[in-house]
């Protein structure tokens, strides 16, 4: 594999990371998990969580692929004139996915508190899980180039 | 004209379309038969996609479906669709890139074994069996609810088209005729909808009606009302829902990743002459989803509210006209339990005096709202072909399968181009005949193995595909076992929690609380530990297979 091979597959993982991201924040996120708490903000006849999970979700799968179709026919051309350059961050993906992995476990765990909260409208305890874990998974995993350049492998 | 000679003329003259289309693009190379030549422009391929993946469920259950369930819907809303995006994203590209004809065909090239391929063969041939034969009973339930004849004489019809277009055209024939279904089914699923957008809310947008206030009282939201009525009658208020949140989390995923995995859809991405092409019919197919996929929960929303609006607490001596029809057909039934001549529709099953069928949400719908007689004409054409296209695309995956994965690649690999096309061709015969036998002989666990066809999919397919791409050092060892447990695992839980055998149980026996229709993700995750795992305790696989994931993963 050439520099610009390695570097093309790079680039196509982060997009691949941010975007799949986005598309569980909003079906997975905002749709189910989050809904409870969300159903408390109105928009027109709507409650949001309700509304994410039976439209603002779909939207969102729509414009997901079409903003992946550019990102890449972008990438692509830049491949073609050989010049892609070397991304700014990285994610050192066993780091991801072994917290991501724990977080995982500790929701299942918890889950029956937080339900049971939630339920008596406290939708705190919610809240802080589904945004503590996204900190502690992207506090491991984010890597700046500077790492990248010490750890040429990951 | 009296609606059934409107049905007769609409539906004649669809099917006069689609088998004009069938002999205008009949396929003559393997390569044609199997993936169109590789040639169908991506805006075309996109909307043939949303045919294939539409199914006579989507076009005429699930809005009922989702009236009944309210928030729990969503399910089957963002499950459907979500699984594109992973399909845009992991999939389609990719295996465009690697271009062969099947999805067997990358496993066994991938995974350099023919074990992996016939694994992979079988699962094919399982999941699109268990649908085909939902897809011909629906053709004929349609037939005899519209046109008044025997649901076995529709099936026969049906069996009809399908058999001379896939088998006379194969994929080019199907991806054209899928254009032109696709037209038909959206066109026919919208134009009641927007009807009673307008008559409920002053919006023609399903979209937007769906979340205004009602024409009839404007400081009412139809949804605040819609609430209202579910409490007073004792259901769960509709936009809270009644499935725990990890049933909601793991069903969702499981037709999710079901979605992304099954071979009817992806093998549509191997038609489009390029990779960049995949990428954007991906995008286009789910377009044109979303279209009936975002209208069917405000139509689930309208048709709720006006089903209890007419029947709550109404004299049963003065319902309409459409209410006394339906029931002749078995699909509403009425008892008066208290005999005071009104109808008492509520939760409580003791009380509870009216039993509805979700399927009459949408086909009863343009009778609801005293439509036309050629839109309710429009809607048999619709339903109909939403069935046949989804047939098609089976059956084609089954003749790909049997001619191509079976016979060219495993039994006769010096066979002619011309002695495979025909296989081909026999392959679809027979398999049209076989979904055509269990259309007229539904077995009785239909229910059960649509939620296992997609728990397969997700357990089997999606982790051997996602790590045959990502994943270099996946060894086949690692493949077959992930899909072995995976798909043994699946088979466990439903057997044991969906028909009982193994010691059975309850929803409170379930593991975690997850539903057998989610239980497909946990298989999932298993394949992934297992594939891992075993692929790290045995050696690498060979240096060419390293060279064709680094070609796969170049633009």
């Amino acid at each position: 594999m050439t520099d610009q091979d390695h570097l093309y597959w790079q680039r196509n993982k982060q997009y691949l990371f941010v975007l799949l991201y986005i598309w569980f924040l909003v079906s997975y996120g905002f749709g189910i998990l989050l809904a409870p708490a969300l159903n408390q903000v109105h928009i027109g006849g709507f409650k949001l969580g309700f509304w994410f999970a039976q439209q603002g979700s779909i939207y969102s799968f729509v414009v997901l692929i079409f903003v992946y179709v550019l990102l890449m026919n972008r990438l692509d051309s830049d491949y073609e004139s050989q010049s892609i350059r070397p991304p700014t961050w990285y994610f050192h993906w066993k780091s991801f996915w072994i917290s991501l992995i724990s977080c995982g476990i500790l929701l299942l765990v918890l889950a029956k508190r937080i339900a049971a909260a939630t339920v008596n409208g406290d939708f705190w305890p919610l809240i802080l899980a589904v945004f503590g874990c996204q900190v502690i998974v992207f506090a491991v995993g984010f890597k700046t180039t500077k790492k990248l350049k010490s750890n040429p492998k990951s | 004209m009296d609606i059934q000679s409107w049905t007769y003329l609409i539906v004649g003259i669809t099917f006069i379309l689609y088998i004009g289309i069938a002999i205008w693009s009949r396929a003559g190379t393997t390569g044609e038969f199997y993936v169109a030549g590789g040639g169908v422009h991506p805006l075309a391929n996109g909307m043939a996609t949303a045919a294939d993946w539409m199914s006579a469920a989507s076009f005429i259950s699930m809005a009922g479906l989702i009236s009944f369930m309210g928030y729990d819907g969503a399910v089957y809303l963002m499950g459907w669709t979500g699984g594109y995006v992973l399909l845009a994203l992991l999939l389609a590209p990719y295996l465009r890139k690697f271009g062969k004809f099947t999805v067997p065909d990358f496993i066994g090239d991938r995974y350099y074994s023919n074990v992996a391929r016939t694994v992979a063969v079988i699962c094919a041939l399982f999941v699109s069996f268990t649908y085909v034969s939902g897809q011909m009973r629906g053709v004929g339930v349609v037939f005899s609810r519209f046109l008044e004849v025997e649901i076995n004489t529709g099936i026969f019809v049906g069996m009809g088209i399908v058999f001379f277009y896939a088998v006379l055209g194969g994929m080019k024939g199907i991806t054209y005729t899928q254009v032109a279904q696709y037209c038909v089914l959206i066109f026919a699923f919208m134009v009641p909808v927007f009807f009673i957008s307008i008559q409920l809310t002053g919006h023609w947008l399903p979209q937007l009606g769906f979340g205004s206030y009602l024409s009839s009282d404007p400081s009412l939201y139809l949804l605040d009302k819609l609430d209202g009525l579910h409490e007073a009658l004792g259901f769960t208020a509709y936009t809270d829902g009644s499935k725990s949140m990890q049933d909601v989390f793991f069903i969702t995923a499981a037709l999710m990743v079901g979605t992304a995995g099954l071979p009817h859809v992806i093998v549509r991405f191997f038609t489009v002459p390029r990779v960049k092409d995949a990428r954007v019919s991906a995008g286009y197919a789910l377009f044109f989803i979303a279209i009936l996929y975002t209208t069917a929960p405000a139509l689930a929303a309208f048709a709720r509210t006006n089903l209890i609006d007419t029947v709550s607490e109404k004299e049963y001596a003065s319902m309409p006209e459409w209410f006394h029809k339906w029931e002749s057909t078995g699909l509403i039934k009425y008892d008066d339990k208290n005999a005071d001549g009104k109808i008492q529709y509520v939760a409580d099953p003791t009380v509870n005096e009216l039993i509805i069928d979700r399927d009459i949400m949408v086909l009863a719908n343009p009778e609801i709202a005293n439509l036309p007689a050629w839109v309710i004409a429009l809607v048999a054409a619709g339903g109909l072909a939403a069935a046949l296209s989804t047939a098609a695309g089976l059956l084609l995956v089954i003749s790909t399968s049997v001619a191509h994965d079976l016979i060219k690649k495993q039994i006769n690999p010096n066979i002619s181009e011309k002695g495979e096309l025909l296989a081909a061709r026999l392959a679809a015969a027979v398999a049209v005949v076989i979904a055509g036998y269990f259309g007229i002989n539904p077995p009785d666990f239909v229910a059960a193995v649509v939620a296992l066809a997609f728990g397969l999919a997700a357990a089997s397919f999606f982790p051997a595909i996602v790590l045959g791409i990502f994943y270099h050092r996946m060894n086949k060892e690692g493949a077959i076992s992930g899909m072995v447990v995976g798909l043994s695992f699946m088979l466990f839980y439903i057997i044991k929690f969906k028909f009982g055998f193994l010691g059975g149980g309850g929803p409170e026996d379930w593991w975690f609380g997850i539903s057998p229709e989610g239980f497909g993700t946990l298989a999932m995750i298993v394949n992934f530990i297992v594939a891992l795992l075993v692929a790290h305790l045995t050696p690498p696989p060979p240096a060419h297979i390293r060279a064709l994931v680094e070609e796969i993963r170049k633009p």
